[in-house]
Formats: C-alpha cells, structure tokens, sequence
C-alpha cells in the first residue's frame, strides 16, 4: 500500500516536474519577444553580441539574438518561410545567405548601406552585404616542408605528388564556398579534377581547427583553412598553431579566395526600418571598427577602416575578384557528391 | 444461500470446444466437487460460472437470477462470487489483513486493513491466527495463502463460492490439513461451495454432491458413496478409485464369475459382462472348499494397508485386494478368497 | 449487458488497444516517411545517387567496423562474463560494477577521452577500439545474467552422460547463452550504425557521419535520404540475422525450485593472470575516461560559466524528464498488450516498436523534420519534435522495464480483483498499476538517462538556441576546446552514473538498452 502511494506520488511529480520543464524547455529555445529586433546569427557569438550591445546603446532599439550554425540557421529560414520571426540574418560564411537569397526570403539593403563597404564586397543584388571577410590560407609546419617547397596555386593540390601531404575540412560548409570559387573560376572539368585529387590525396578532418591543430601536431605538412582561425589562436594560447604558419597564395589564385560573411534583411521583417538600421550600423564605422577591435580577427570590409593591425592588409592578399552572387551552393554539392566525398 | 443452476453450458478454448452440454444443480447451502482428470474442462466450466470466460451456449442461473444467458451477460463483478484459484493470488504488493479487506467497501476496508474486526474474524475461521495480519504474502507458506485467499472471498459474504484445485499445489503434507480448515470455515459460513479437482480422494471427502466429468461432460453425478459404489461407466469406475475387473456370466441379479456367483447391484439380464469389483470388498481367508483360490503374487505396503495381487488358480485372472497393513500375507502363499457386498456390472468393453 | 463475444476472456480494453496501435503507427512513420521520400528521387537519380564509389566505401567502412567490433565486443563480454560468474575470481562484485559501468559513459565522450591519451588516434582501428570499449557491457549483462542463474545440474547432467568438462561447457551450457549473447551482439550492432560522435571524431566515416555531413550543406535532400535508406537496410539485416541465428526458441525461462548454486570453476594459478587481464580491460574502458576528464577539469577554463552550465542542465533535465513521462505513457499500452495473450496484433506492435527504434537516431531525425516541415509547420524547430524523436527512440528501454513487472501482475491477479468486486478499470488502477509502478519507475530513469546524453538527433532537433550537455560538448569539442568540454562531459556521466545501478538489478529475461 505504502509503496503504491510512493509510487503513484513519484509518478505524477515526475509529470508535474516534466509539465513545467517542458513549458520551460520551451522557454530556453527562446519564445522570441515580437516587439524587439529579432536577429538570426549564425557569427560568432561575442562579435554579434558586442554588435548588438553597441547598438543597443547607439539608438536605443531592443535587441534579441538566436545563435545557430550557417546551414540550419539558413535552412530553419526557408522553412520558416513567411512566418519567419526574424528580422535580421546574420552568416559566417556566404552559402547559406545564398541559399536563403535565392529562396526570395530577403529585402533589398539600403543603397547606403551598399555604399559603406567596398565595392567587391556586395553581390550585385544588392540582397544582403558583407559584414566581414575571410581569406583562405594554406597554414603549413615549417618542420615537415619548407617555404620554397610549397605549391604555388590551390589547384596544384591534385596531384599526385601532394597525396597525404594535405588536409582541409572538406565536408563542412564553410570549405562549401572555396570548391564553388574555383568552379566560378575555373570552371566545372577543372572543378571535378581538383575533388578528384582531393578526394584521394587529401586528409578529411572534422572543421577548420581540427586541421589547423592536425598541421600543428605534424600529422599532416599541409591544411587549407580560413586566416582567422590561425590569428585567434596566436592571440590566446598558440596551443594549435605555434608550430605553423601560413602561407597566401595571392595572385589572384582560387587559393586566395576572399569569402564573405553576410548580413540581410528578411522580406517579412515587422521592424524592417529598425533591421536596416542595424545593417548600417554594422558595415558603419562604428560597427567596422568593434569588429577590427574584437578577438575575432576576421577582416573588416567597411570602406576606410583599417582591420585588425595583427592582419595582413586585405588589399594586399590579391584575392580573385568574384561576385559573390553567382557562386552556386547546389551545384558544388553535386560536383562534391559526384566526387566522393560528400 | 444460493442455488447453482448450469443449464446446457457448452464453451470452448483456444477455439477447440471443451464443454459439450453440461447441467448441473448445486443445492443452497452444500458442496459439489466437479472431478476428472487434467484437461477435461473444469477449469473452463468454473470460469464460465465466474464470468472470466463467455460460454458458447447455455444459461447460469444463481438462484433465481440468469447471469449467463442468451443476451444476457452479468460481469464478474457484478455476479457476487468469491473465487479461490489454485495459485492463491494474493496480491503481493498487500498485507495479509488488505489482501482480505480488498473486497470491502472503501470505509469498510481503511479500518479493516489494519486487522480489524472482521479480518481478525476471518483470518479466525479459516484456522490462521492474527499475528499473520501484517505479514506479506510472500511470508508465509502456501498453505497460509491458500486460506487467506479464502478469508478474502469470504470477507464479502459472497452468494457462492468456487474453488479451482485449491489444494493441488500445496505439499501432501500440508494439503489434509489446509483442506480440513477450509472445509470447516466453508461449513462454517454455510455457503454454496462448488469445487474443481482432480484428486478423487478430494472429492468423496470433501462434498456433498460430486460430478465426474470427462471429455467436457458429466458422466456421472451423485453423492460420493453412489458415484464410488455404482459408477455409471468403467472410466468413472476407474478413475475414483482402484479397480477390480472381472468376466462374469449374468443371470438377472447375480453373476457367476472366477470369483464366484455374486449378487449384482442391478439386474444385467442374460448374458456376458464386466464386472467391477473394489479391492477391499475381496477378502482374503483360509482356503476352504467352494471358495475361490489364488496365489499371492505380490504385495504392495502402503503402511495403513497394502494392495495383494492374487492369482486366480481357477483361471489365471489377476485380481487385487486390499488388507490392513497388519495382515499381509506373504508373497507365493494360496489363500481362499471371498467376496462381500454387491458387484457391478458393464457391458463387455 | 450484452453478451460478449463467446470464448472472449476479456481481452484487454479497446482504449489500451487503440493507444497501442497510435504508438505503433508513430514508431512506424519514420520508416516509411524516409522510405517515401527517397522513392520519390525516381530510379535513375537514385541509381545514380547509390551506385557511387562514396556509397561502396562507406558500405565498407561501416561493414568492417560492425563485423570487428561486435566481435571484439563478443569475444570481451562473453569471456569476462564468464570469468565474473563462473571462476573463482575474486571480487566478482566489484568486477560486474567494473564491467557495466563503462555504459555510463557515452561513447563520444570516450572517444575524447582516448584522442587525449592518443592524439593521432583515427581511423578503423581507432574506431574498434573506443567502440569496443563502450559496448562490450552490452554483451556482458544478459550473458551474465544468464550465467548467474544457470543450472548446475544441467552440467552436471551432461558430465553424467560422458562428456569432459571442456564438452559439457561447449554442448550443454554454451548453446544456452546464444540468445544472450546474440542479443547483446545486435545491440552493439545497432549502436553501431547509430554512431556518429566517436567516428565524426576520429575521422572514420560511415552512413551515419555522412547523412549528417548531408544535413549539414543541403539539409533534408535526397541523397542523405538515400543514404538513410542503406541504412535502414543494414539496421533490418542485422535484425534479421540475430533472429534466424537465434531461432525461434524463446530464452528458457527457469522452472520453479530453486536452481543449485554453481560450482565455480577454480583458476588456481591462472588467478593473477587473470586478474591482470580484468584490471587492464578495466583501465581501458573505465581508466582512461576518468583520467582524461581529470586532466581536463584540472587544467581548467578561464571562461568557464558556471551560469551557462547550469542553464544547459536545466535544459537537459527539462527535455529529459518530459520524454522520460511520455515515453513510459507510450510504452505502458504496447506493453500491456503484449503481456496479455499473444496475438498477431499485439505481436505486430511489439515488432513495429522495436524495429523503428532500431533505426538509428539521425534517420528518425530526419524523418520527423520532413514530417515537420510539410505537415506540422508550427511544430517545427520546437522542443515537441525534439521529445517526438526520443520517445520513438527509447521506448524499448521503458517497455523492457514496464515488461518485467508487467511479469509480475499476471492477469490472474486481475480476475481476482474482478471477483472481488472490481470494475476492469478499478482493478487495473488497484492491483496491476501499484506492481508495474516500480517497472514505470524504472524504465522512466532509463529513458532519463538515455535522453540525457543523446548527441545525434538532439544536434539535427535541437531549436536553435538550445543547447543539451551534449551539444554543448559537441560543440567544445569540435573546436578543440577540450578543457571547455570537460564539464559537460562530466555533468552527463553524473547523470548516466545511476545507470549502472539500475541495469545490475534489471533481470534476466531481456535487457534491451
């Protein structure tokens, strides 16, 4: 008897507690407040929150943040499709602003929004802007290969003579954009021959710092990433790159890629003229200048502002000159999973 | 005190029809044992009567009320049966004194179940003391959870009650003793007792009233001392006790067999027949002219008394009789046979 | 009121069948949701899509590692079990903690552990390796269970028929610890083709990995939904094969009478080998998780949130105890079902439940995000789908609990409520619901559990923004940040530590995990 009693009471505040965490649960995904400025962020956390706090200040506007990745931020977007609550999308990377930019979701940027940032650093929609840029690097162990040994192009990678030499983070997102500048550059055959290379010669790691910090160990001479995770990593610890370096591969090659983070205003934004505010803000000194200040050693794409001093200057990398709309997600994904790898 | 009318019960399980047209009366107030071997569908007409099975046809009538009928159908709740199976089934997750009080109305049962009145009463008249009230089932034997079981359906004071091979699972010892209490307690209430068994020594001892089935019906039904000295038919015969069989010549009311002319229970006109004698109605004596002589094959010592298998030197007839344990005679001896009481007969099978 | 059905012995209520059958259907929907979505590519797509040497190589991948490591795992269960059980070893209770408790510690977290002690660990044999680790306790419960309640007088009566003890070991007692130890052996199969945080760690793809690096780029797509597909169909093989090496003998149930004890086998002189041997299985599985998170924990992090911590268990809890309620809601129905007679209804429940949670988490994910998505829009990227997807995937773990007690409230128990007065509802809440509440209870941890640590669908579920101690780690751990994963790893084998307990004390008749 006493046991049932036990039982029975264990039971039904077991669902009373579950009740509750769950009407809590839902609390902490975020029942988003509509009257405040609702931006999807798939940045790093401290430079959007830094934005947002700035922002705040400045003009007074509330500001709500959700934090995702690119792809199901991008992904949760054109699902959401018109009942979508946010105002302002914000990317790391430019396939999946693409994505959402082609399912019609976005409004058009402020032409003077346009005009802050330099002229490569928009698509010539004019659907969303470029917030920061990223520079793709071939980060090497001085140990394993010298300077002058190093290939002089990406496209070099495929052969044979760098199989096993080589790692990158093939099946993300983020290396996604570097496969679709080269197939705007240099075109599909081209394109399929260097995945082929790079499915047999190359070393797959998980994301960029897996292959920074795999270069680093000497597992492997060589990796293709993004600059800034090498920057980041020299400011805090050196614990996954003290025993590399980078090398750019300039002139205008693929391999110099300049790839755009992105923010945009959502066509069914309810506070579109606070969102577009926001953009402005952000590819405005002011932002461009937190965004140069800040641990997160992208580069700073607002005309006239210097970013980070620890950075090469951006003008000086020769980065292939792309227009960042007319690189296609869809169509790299096929080649990639034609290829294998994906 | 209810009367127990099954009318033309027919049901079956598992989709094999068990129960062919069974009627049987219980009296208010008296025992009836239904008797037959594993399988023969007891089980099956007593959960019919309880409501835990539906019959393929037929009525159950308590008293004056048709709880299985045509169209009609009363849940087991609702018919006010106790039912004592043959596991007990105690509720584990009760004490001894709950376990009794389930059946109590909700007032009723809060104060009984810390031994109340009743339960202390109960747990009295079926031979158990009061110290077990707060025991688990799972703490006392089985005999003890066998007679709480019945203080249970007691406890309701319900219209009727059915056992279903209540003692089959105890150990021999206990059995006679639990079995002595239940039938006192069951007296006791003077309550409609229908009990289900195999174990023929069961059923002539504990019942006023025993039904032999066999193959899903009743071959027989009549109080214990008719159905054990004048079976209807040779399996009944067997199956309630030792058996002896004999090739006879019938003349009316007497038989001339190997043992020698004996009177039968009922005329069986002319001719051959079988004839059932009990092994203790052959007794064993001096050999003396006229009687039948046979020579002790074997004997078997069952301490109270002992089976001796005789063979007949008239025509080499194997016969078995009973004795008291004190008067085995020894194996290979001749002793002269007599016969006492009546005989019956069969037809040649 | 009106006649039943003649031959009816009150078959259990409408409401329980018709919840039943809900169930069953929703464990169904994922199946066939994926299977519709993929025939819908057309044949030459699809063709195209599986015909690839990516496919071929992943169907190696995932082959070798299943094929090596349910063997390793086999080979690790079945030999400790039967030193723990069987011999003279000393400890025998600490060593069945030391075997089981390894479950305790989610595989990825394992992995991070070993890739500390072994930076360049990957690959195959890095794979087998941690996943060995993790699993064999999956083969070591139910053969120790079954080893524990052997019947000496079986060996014995072998021994008396002429057989050697080696003979009697091999023809009498070994063919009774097949069904064990092929049950344990699915087990760590199906876990395996689940996987996805130890190999995305240790760089080893399979279907699993490469579904979600779909996921990842394309979302709900057809190739991953293709991909899916293979992976049904070597979750369904594997099925099929344990079911046709196990026949259809159903695991011996022991007669009543007490069996006698065993006689233990003595290791003399091979004690302190032996010894050795379990000590540094127990090091491996056990040691090297400890000492890692040690290591970590000691190292510290300076932007260690206690804050957020907090907040993600909170998040944890809440999303665990909500699929604890629901699943065992879920499970109680099919499990009454199935305990009653078997018909061909409640048998087919049974088998639907099992099969889809057979599936591996990021197919079931998937399905319910497409589900989602065309049908359900508001429910999308809401914690609903989230619980949706774990109650499909544990309900086993609540039924095999519910089950067992279920075992011990038979139906006789019922009538003889109904004799004494009770309605079929006041006797279900008098006398079956108190004997299965423990049952509920305990199934209720594990789904707790299981939810607790849960990394693949929570990462494809999670709304954003919300974070789970796993993904949380996830997370840390992907960006190498092992000092800062640390905590989460250790917050989640705090919570799955109770696991331990509960399975040492589950009985012997199934343990499906």
């Amino acid at each position: 008897m006493i046991r049932r009693r036990t039982a029975l009471l264990a039971l039904s505040t077991a669902a009373t507690l579950a009740l509750t965490a769950c009407g809590g649960g839902l609390e902490a995904t975020g029942k988003l407040d509509p009257s405040k400025l609702t931006i999807y962020s798939a940045q790093h956390e401290n430079l959007t929150n830094a934005w947002a706090k700035a922002f705040q200040d400045k003009t007074g506007i509330k500001v709500q943040i959700r934090f995702g990745g690119d792809s199901s931020m991008g992904n949760q977007l054109v699902q959401e499709g018109s009942k979508s609550p946010a105002d302002v999308f914000l990317t790391e990377n430019s396939p999946a602003m693409t994505t959402v930019e082609r399912a019609g979701l976005l409004a058009k940027v402020d032409g003077s929004t346009i005009a802050q940032v330099g002229k490569a650093y928009a698509p010539s929609s004019h659907d969303w802007v470029g917030i920061a840029a990223r520079s793709t690097v071939l980060v090497y162990n001085p140990s394993k290969i010298s300077e002058s040994e190093l290939p002089k192009s990406l496209m070099d990678l495929q052969d044979p003579q760098w199989k096993g030499k080589w790692g990158a983070a093939a099946g993300g997102a983020d290396f996604q954009a570097i496969v679709s500048a080269i197939l705007e550059l240099e075109g599909q055959a081209k394109t399929e021959a260097w995945l082929k290379g790079l499915k047999d010669g190359a070393k797959i790691y998980q994301n960029n710092i897996a292959t920074m910090k795999a270069v680093n160990a000497g597992q492997v001479p060589m990796g293709i990433i993004y600059h800034y995770y090498w920057y980041r990593d020299q400011a805090l610890t050196k614990a996954g790159s003290k025993d590399t370096k980078l090398h750019y591969f300039g002139n205008h090659d693929p391999g110099a890629f300049v790839s755009l983070s992105g923010g945009a205003v959502l066509k069914t934004s309810k506070h579109a003229t606070n969102a577009q505010k926001f953009l402005a803000f952000v590819t405005g000194p002011e932002g461009q200048k937190i965004l140069a200040t800040s641990d997160a050693k992208e580069y700073a794409v607002g005309v006239g502002v210097a970013s980070d001093p620890a950075l090469p200057p951006l003008a000086s990398l020769q980065a292939p000159p792309l227009d960042p709309f007319t690189l296609n997600g869809p169509k790299v994904i096929s080649l990639m999973t034609n290829a294998g790898i994906l | 005190m209810t009367t127990l009318r099954i009318s033309g019960v027919a049901a079956s399980y598992g989709g094999e029809p068990v129960l062919h047209g069974l009627d049987l009366v219980v009296p208010s107030g008296t025992t009836s044992a239904i008797l037959g071997p594993s399988g023969c569908g007891k089980t099956t007409l007593l959960r019919v009567v309880a409501g835990f099975q539906v019959p393929d046809a037929g009525t159950v009538q308590l008293d004056d009320e048709t709880v299985v009928g045509p169209g009609v159908w009363v849940a087991p709740e609702r018919r006010d049966i106790g039912y004592v199976a043959q596991e007990g089934n105690l509720f584990p997750h009760l004490s001894v004194a709950a376990n009794i009080a389930y059946g109590l109305p909700r007032g009723e049962r809060r104060r009984e179940r810390h031994a109340g009145e009743r339960v202390s009463r109960l747990l009295e008249l079926v031979g158990l003391g009061a110290d077990l009230a707060d025991r688990r089932p799972d703490q006392i034997s089985g005999g003890q959870q066998q007679r709480v079981a019945l203080a249970r359906a007691l406890a309701r004071r319900p219209r009727i009650v059915l056992l279903d091979e209540p003692f089959s699972s105890l150990d021999a010892g206990l059995r006679t003793s639990t079995r002595e209490a239940v039938a006192d307690a069951l007296e006791h209430e003077g309550v409609t007792v229908v009990l289900v068994t195999h174990d023929q020594a069961e059923a002539l001892s504990f019942a006023d009233q025993v039904a032999i089935m066999h193959a899903g019906r009743f071959s027989q039904v009549g109080t214990p001392s008719e159905v054990y000295a004048t079976p209807a038919d040779r399996h009944s015969a067997a199956f309630l006790g030792d058996a002896v069989f004999l090739r006879g010549k019938a003349a009316g009311a007497r038989v001339s067999t190997a043992l020698g002319a004996l009177r039968l229970h009922e005329g069986a006109g002319e001719g051959p027949v079988d004839v059932l004698l009990r092994p203790e109605q052959i007794l064993l004596g001096d050999m003396a002219p006229g009687r039948p002589c046979a020579e002790v094959l074997s004997t078997t010592y069952f301490g109270h008394d002992a089976l001796v298998t005789l063979r007949l030197q008239a025509d080499r007839t194997v016969v078995t009789a009973r004795v008291h344990g004190t008067e085995v005679p020894p194996t290979g001896s001749i002793v002269g046979l007599t016969v006492e009481g009546e005989a019956r007969a069969f037809g040649v099978g | 009121m009106a006649r039943p059905r003649p031959g009816s012995r009150g078959s259990a209520p409408t409401a329980v069948v018709a919840v039943g059958l809900v169930v069953a259907a929703l464990c169904v929907l994922p199946l066939v949701v994926v299977a519709v979505k993929a025939f819908q590519v057309g044949w030459g797509p699809a063709w195209a899509l599986l015909w690839r040497p990516r496919v071929g190589e992943l169907l190696v991948n995932t082959t070798s590692l299943v094929v090596l490591t349910v063997a390793v795992t086999a080979a690790l269960g079945i030999g400790s079990a039967w030193l723990v059980e069987r011999t003279s070893l000393p400890g025998a209770k600490l060593w069945r903690v030391a075997m089981v408790a390894p479950l305790a510690v989610p595989a990825f977290v394992n992995s991070y552990a070993w890739v500390t002690v072994l930076p360049g660990l990957d690959g195959l044999v890095g794979a087998v390796l941690v996943t060995s680790l993790s699993y064999f306790p999956f083969v070591f419960l139910p053969v120790a269970a079954v080893l524990r309640g052997l019947d000496q007088s079986i060996e014995d009566s072998a021994r008396s028929l002429g057989l050697g003890p080696w003979a009697a070991f091999f023809r009498a007692v070994l063919p009774q610890l097949r069904p064990a130890a092929l049950g344990g052996m699915l087990l760590v199969g199906l876990h395996l083709l689940s996987e996805y945080g130890v190999l995305a760690m240790l760089r080893f793809p399979t279907f699993t990995t490469a579904i979600l690096e779909q996921f990842e780029v394309a979302f709900s797509n057809s190739a991953g939904s293709l991909l899916a597909l293979v992976l049904i169909a070597l979750c369904l093989t594997l099925l099929t094969v344990e079911l046709l090496l196990r026949g259809t003998r159903r695991h011996a149930r022991l007669g009543r009478g007490t069996a006698r004890r065993l006689v233990p086998a003595r290791l003399g002189r091979a004690t302190a080998p032996v010894l050795g041997g379990m000590t540094v299985l127990a090091l491996l599985a056990l040691g090297v998780p400890v000492w890692s998170l040690v290591h970590w924990l000691s190292v510290g992090n300076p932007q260690f949130d206690p804050a957020v911590l907090l907040q993600t268990l909170g998040t944890t809890v809440g999303l665990a105890l909500s699929a604890g309620v629901l699943t065992v809601v879920a499970a109680f129905p099919v499990a009454w079902m199935i305990s009653r007679r078997r018909t061909w209804l409640s048998v087919a429940v049974e088998r639907a439940t099992y099969v889809a949670s057979s599936l591996p988490g990021v197919v079931i994910a998937l399905a319910l995000i497409t589900l989602a998505v065309r049908y359900a829009r508001p429910l999308y990227q809401t914690a609903f789908v989230l619980v949706a997807a774990y109650t499909v995937l544990f309900i086993p773990r609540a039924m095999v609990s519910i089950r067992a007690a279920r075992a011990h409230a038979p139906e006789e128990l019922s009538e003889a409520a109904r004799a004494l007065g009770d309605g079929p509802m006041r006797a279900f809440l008098r006398v079956l619901l108190p004997l299965t509440a423990p049952g509920a209870l305990a199934g209720f941890a594990m789904v707790f559990i299981a939810v607790s640590t849960e990394l693949t669908a929570t990462l494809l579920l999670a709304p954003t923004g919300t974070q789970t101690l796993a993904t949380a780690f996830w997370n840390a751990s992907g960006s190498i940040d092992y000092a800062g994963a640390a905590p989460y790893a250790a917050a989640m084998i705090l919570v799955s530590a109770p696991l331990t307990y509960l399975l040492l004390r589950q009985p012997e008749e199934e343990t499906a995990l």
